[in-house]
């Protein structure tokens, strides 16, 4: 857990300490509104950015990635009725993608939540903007796209039931699950 | 008397409505504009029901007292009547025979009648007679087995709606919705319009989204998760047969079957996006509609079959848009609102319902398919979602936690007489059958 921290805290700097090179745009997905893999029309939408391949390595020296760092994943949160990355759901998804590089055989699902405000269908549609929104994320930094699967459940499975902003802010959400 | 206004009025409505269309031609025949009885002007007529006779021991009491309830509570949500409830007989003869003078120069009619328990059955008889003129419009014999009184009592209801405005009713149908049992088990249920013989009507220990009926009335199309991914299914409410309709790659969510039932709408995500698509029930060849780079969901039928409503994310917040089934033809409905979402096509096929955030919380809101008349309906400080047209498209159904918990509630299309339904929490997204034949 110490470890994570430090992790976090180091991945955050060189994260905001590339924020002002044009390196950065390498590595985000395009702002709102949405990601430019959604837009094609043709089978599945996680084959794209091939182009983007340069990875985590770029960014952080090899001391850094090569610290072991144990094999779990932190849940990314959202604004409302938004699928765009915040910069701290950014840095989590920095730590997500070295797990993931760091565990090769580990596949992982991807699923995306909403608050309970609006309905049920445009919230399952948003909940799948937000996991693919995450997985895009980790497709860019190198981690291929079919260890990732990604699902849905719009605003059925909230963390927290009551009707509060700090609820709704709870259950805007993407979770990692370990799939093996 | 109002009888004869009344049905004045409706010929003046339709013949300045049919020479509007001479008028607009082409381009309003194209859109689903009806008869407009939603009009300030209109006025319920009024009824008076007596209590129907029977025997004296308790069950009789019993069946007294249901009938009396059922007849009066079905007259009055037909939206056409206003019940005088009276008690005794009803005065001058006019228990059985006809003929009768005036009672209630108000009145159109005048309805009592009796039923007899006979082992297994139970017979109910109305008698409705014109007040003015003593004449009988209705008097006949309904027969049921023990245990289905009350669906008798609602048929009853429609043939008197039938007979004397010449719309069929609503009593006889049944409303579709999904009853949270546990957080992550969310089955497809079905009650009676009214609320009563609810039951839950599948056993898929998952969570279950979207019920919508079949417009035969047998079967329920709904999305549910019991197979791991978001997929569409039908399931045949008398065999619990069930059928998988759509289990592509990502979403398979928000069914609405077509008044014809050759196709049901849906959104799917399998190229990427949640787009609207049409899936031909005979052929199962789908079409898709929409290709917009933001979510484009919840498509409902006009009742002509010609146009859907949706929601689309393509102006940045959901807003309701109407398309033709080509998917061309694109027009936003909605301006008002930052949020506007779950439309509901009425069946009379002039107003479309839908949910708009306010500063508050959601109510549902109407508004007439040219963009005009948009009516608040509902007005509480909590959520009020998942409107719901009856029908004959005088009323709806929707879902409210206004009482902390969610449950399924009636009103008239005007917002007024706002009545609960379901109880005990967890019970949203209804879906109101057509009507049926019991």
């Amino acid at each position: 857990m110490k470890n994570n921290s430090i992790l976090f805290l180091l991945l955050t700097l060189a994260l905001m300490s590339c924020g002002s090179t044009k390196e950065r745009v390498n590595y985000e997905p395009q702002p709102d509104p949405f990601p430019e893999p959604i837009r094609t029309t043709t089978g599945n939408q996680a084959d794209t950015n091939s182009d983007m391949d340069t990875g985590v390595s770029d960014l952080f020296s090899e001391d850094d990635l090569n610290k072991k760092v144990p094999l779990e994943f932190n849940t990314v949160y959202f604004e409302f009725d938004l699928s765009a990355l915040t910069d701290n759901t950014k840095a989590t998804l920095v730590q997500n993608a070295v797990v993931m590089q760091q565990y090769p055989d580990t596949y992982i699902r991807i699923e995306g939540h909403c608050d309970e405000r609006g309905t049920v269908e445009y919230n399952l549609a948003l909940g799948e903007r937000r996991a693919i929104s995450a997985r895009n994320y980790l497709v860019n930094f190198g981690i291929s796209p079919g260890r990732i699967t990604i699902i849905s459940y719009g605003k059925e499975r909230p963390l927290d039931p009551r009707q509060t902003e700090g609820a709704w802010g709870k259950n805007r959400r993407a979770e990692f699950i370990i799939l093996n | 008397m109002l009888i004869d206004n009344y049905k004045k009025r409706k010929i003046q409505i339709l013949t300045s409505f049919l020479l509007t269309l001479l008028f607009l031609g082409n381009a309003l025949a194209q859109t689903d504009v009806y008869l407009k009885i939603y009009s300030k002007t209109f006025q319920r007529m009024e009824i008076d029901l007596y209590p129907f006779a029977g025997g004296l021991d308790p069950s009789s009491e019993v069946l007294a007292s249901m009938i009396y309830e059922v007849l009066g509570t079905d007259l009055w949500r037909s939206g056409f009547f206003t019940v005088n409830k009276k008690q005794g007989a009803p005065p001058l003869g006019g228990n059985g025979n006809g003929t009768s003078g005036i009672i209630n120069s108000r009145s159109v009619a005048r309805l009592n009648g009796g039923f007899i328990i006979d082992n297994n059955t139970v017979s109910i008889r109305p008698n409705l007679v014109d007040s003015k003129s003593g004449r009988v419009i209705l008097r006949s014999n309904y027969t049921a087995i023990a245990g289905r009184e009350r669906n008798i009592a609602h048929k009853i209801a429609d043939e008197i709606v039938y007979s004397l405005t010449g719309e069929q009713g609503i009593a006889n149908s049944r409303i579709a919705y999904i009853k949270a049992v546990t957080p992550d088990k969310k089955e497809i249920a079905v009650m009676d319009y009214d609320g009563k013989h609810a039951a839950v009507a599948t056993k898929d220990n998952s969570i279950n989204l979207s019920p919508v009926w079949s417009p035969d009335g047998k079967k329920v199309c709904y999305s549910s998760y019991k197979d791991g991914n978001l997929n569409i299914y039908i399931v045949n409410l008398a065999t619990q047969n069930q059928l998988k309709l759509a289990a592509h790659q990502g979403l398979n969510s928000a069914p609405a079957w077509s008044s014809d039932g050759k196709k049901i709408a849906m959104t799917l995500s399998k190229d990427g996006n949640a787009e609207i698509y049409l899936l031909n029930y005979e052929t199962r060849k789908l079409k898709r509609l929409t290709y917009n780079n933001a979510i484009d969901s919840s498509p409902t039928w006009s009742p002509s079959n010609r146009e859907l409503a949706f929601t689309s994310g393509r102006s940045g917040l959901p807003q309701v848009y109407i398309m033709d089934t080509e998917g061309l033809n694109v027009r936003r409905l909605t301006f008002e609102g930052s949020y506007n979402d779950s439309p509901a096509w009425s069946p009379r096929g002039d107003k479309i319902a839908y949910v708009s955030r306010t500063a508050s919380g959601f109510d549902i809101y109407s508004i007439d398919v040219t963009g005009e008349n948009r009516m608040r309906l509902t007005d509480s400080s909590r959520s009020n979602e998942d409107p719901y047209w009856s029908p004959n498209g005088f009323s709806l159904v929707f879902s409210s936690n206004r009482t902390g918990k969610k449950e399924i509630y009636f009103m008239f299309w005007d917002g007024t007489d706002q009545k609960q339904l379901t109880s005990g929490g967890g019970n949203y997204s209804p879906s109101w059958s057509p009507r049926l034949n019991f």
